[in-house]
């Protein structure tokens, strides 16, 4: 038990600034009683036993609460203020309790901003580098870079009973890799049979290329898990290889395609051979680059 | 008068916040401000000469991160879930969510909007892919906060089935 001028402190700096306001529904949905600082959420003219979904309409399919109690973090009541609504059940009414989160939300809103512009940024990135190595005209610039090269291998594909069914799990597969992939700053650089070849380093990321390679590696896991993509296929396998390589473009019938030169695709390939089923197989040089968290990481194993 | 709560769901930037602007506003900005937590506007309709005002709940866009809570999509009676033509990513955020509002909510009506329907030419997501959708049974609109396109048409459909 924490002594009360302990308690009554905490209790104090919880609706410090917060301005607490509650009000009560009957298991009939009827408003039966209010109080707090309602006014600064901006209600008024409430009305004693009478729908109080109707005077407050966000409550709308909400009451009478079932047994479980609900959190509807910062709603907003108008342009200037946000509340966390608390809604919990009592044994013959629901209380619902806002507390004000209006500051703490100016700070999200700034982090969240520029997370969700930093995302976008990126998927334009990849999404001009894709096509720059596919569709472009214009030659780039030879140069050295340090890369990661991702190879993938899907398993079990032969397995399923039809051949359109196998196609259509094989399209689903690629465009969840290949979101993925963009998303930790990779570009799809090849699909040869059943092997999916990704790229990091090209795209500007503020992470390395090995940690992107990785982490996208970690997260094709889970959304493989997650998703329905898992019936009836074995997880893939996946290799992952990093150096520095030569970067520029090559002419082909008429068009210029980006190309790496170096070894590491054809290191990774290689590698690909002994890689196992739901592993992520890291080449000897990169496997000691990685952070310890992640050389101890239970799919991570080093290629010796 | 009857009160329906629909959400407004999908990937981050998808253009829910401007579909619900131009719907109840008739106002589109170009500018980008993310949403953080929820803001709830109002839209009375007449469907079949009932009076049915509809709540929209415009959420905060899904990324890595920040999944949707699903406390706020409790009382919902419909979903729309906004797809970015011009993101390829914004499909398969909408499908998850999808399938994961059926295993909570059971088959509550939804509709799918492919947003930004006035930049076709920079479009990722190719014709067939939505018809294969349309196809399989669902309510699909390719809609524009932009130009206006469609954003009537989106939330009267919802509301036709909800009230059915
Ligand atoms: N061209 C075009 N841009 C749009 C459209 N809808 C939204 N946008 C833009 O896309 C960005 C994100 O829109 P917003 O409504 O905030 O997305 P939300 O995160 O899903 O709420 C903003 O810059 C909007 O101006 C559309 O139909 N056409
Ligand atoms: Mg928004």
């Amino acid at each position: 038990m924490l002594p009360s001028p302990v308690v009554d402190h905490i209790i104090g700096m919880a609706i410090k600034d917060r301005s607490p306001a509650y009000l009560c529904s009957d298991k009939r949905g009827q408003l039966i009683g209010w109080g707090g600082e309602l006014e600064v959420y901006g209600i008024q003219g409430l009305k004693l036993k009478e729908p109080i979904n109707i005077q407050l309409p966000f409550l709308e399919g909400l009451l009478p609460l079932e047994e479980t109690s609900c959190l509807l973090p910062c709603l907003k009541f108008n342009e200037k203020v946000s509340a966390d609504v608390h809604i919990f059940p009592d044994s013959n009414c629901d209380w619902i309790l806002l507390l004000n989160v209006t500051s703490l939300e100016m700070e999200q809103i700034l982090r969240q901003q520029k997370i969700n512009d930093l995302n976008l940024l990126r998927q334009n990135q990849v999404k001009q580098v894709n096509q720059l190595s596919h569709l472009r005209n214009e030659a780039i610039t030879p140069s050295v870079v340090e890369i990661a090269v991702m190879c993938l291998k899907l398993n079990g594909l032969t397995l399923i009973e039809s051949p359109i069914s196998a196609f259509s799990k094989f399209n689903l597969y690629i465009r969840s890799i290949t979101s993925t992939v963009a998303d930790e700053a990779g570009i799809v650089d090849n699909i040869i049979g059943n092997l999916i070849i990704a790229i990091f380093g090209i795209v500007p990321s503020t992470s390395t290329p090995i940690k992107n390679a990785v982490r996208a590696a970690i997260r094709i896991f889970e959304t493989i898990q997650e998703s329905s993509l898992r019936e009836n296929l074995t997880e893939p396998a996946i290799v992952i290889v990093s150096d520095k390589n030569l970067l520029g473009s090559f002419r082909f019938k008429n068009q210029n395609y980006l190309s790496i030169i170096g070894g590491s695709i054809e290191r990774a390939v290689e590698i690909q051979q002994r890689a196992v089923s739901s592993q992520i197989l890291v080449d000897k040089e990169t496997f000691e680059k990685l952070e310890p968290s992640l050389q101890k990481h239970p799919q991570i194993f080093k290629n010796s | 008068m009857i009160q329906k709560k629909i959400c407004m769901l999908g990937a981050f930037a998808v253009g829910k916040t401007s579909l619900v602007a131009r719907y109840v506003k008739s106002m589109f900005s170009e500018k980008y401000l993310t949403t953080v937590g929820v803001k709830i506007e109002k839209k009375l309709v007449k469907v079949d000469n009932q009076d049915v005002m509809l709540m929209l709940w415009d959420l905060a866009g899904e990324d890595e991160f920040n999944k949707v809570q699903t406390s706020y999509l409790r009382g919902s009676s419909g979903f729309i879930l906004v797809i970015d033509g011009t993101r390829h990513t914004t499909l398969d955020v909408a499908l998850n969510l999808q399938k994961n509002l059926q295993e909570s909510f059971g088959k509550l009506p939804f509709i799918l909007v492919f947003n930004k329907a006035d930049l076709v030419n920079e479009w990722e997501i190719d014709p067939g892919t939505i018809e294969m959708l349309q196809a399989s049974g669902n309510i699909v609109f390719r809609s524009s906060a932009k130009t206006g396109q469609n954003v009537e048409e989106v939330f009267l459909t919802l509301a036709e089935m909800m009230v059915k």
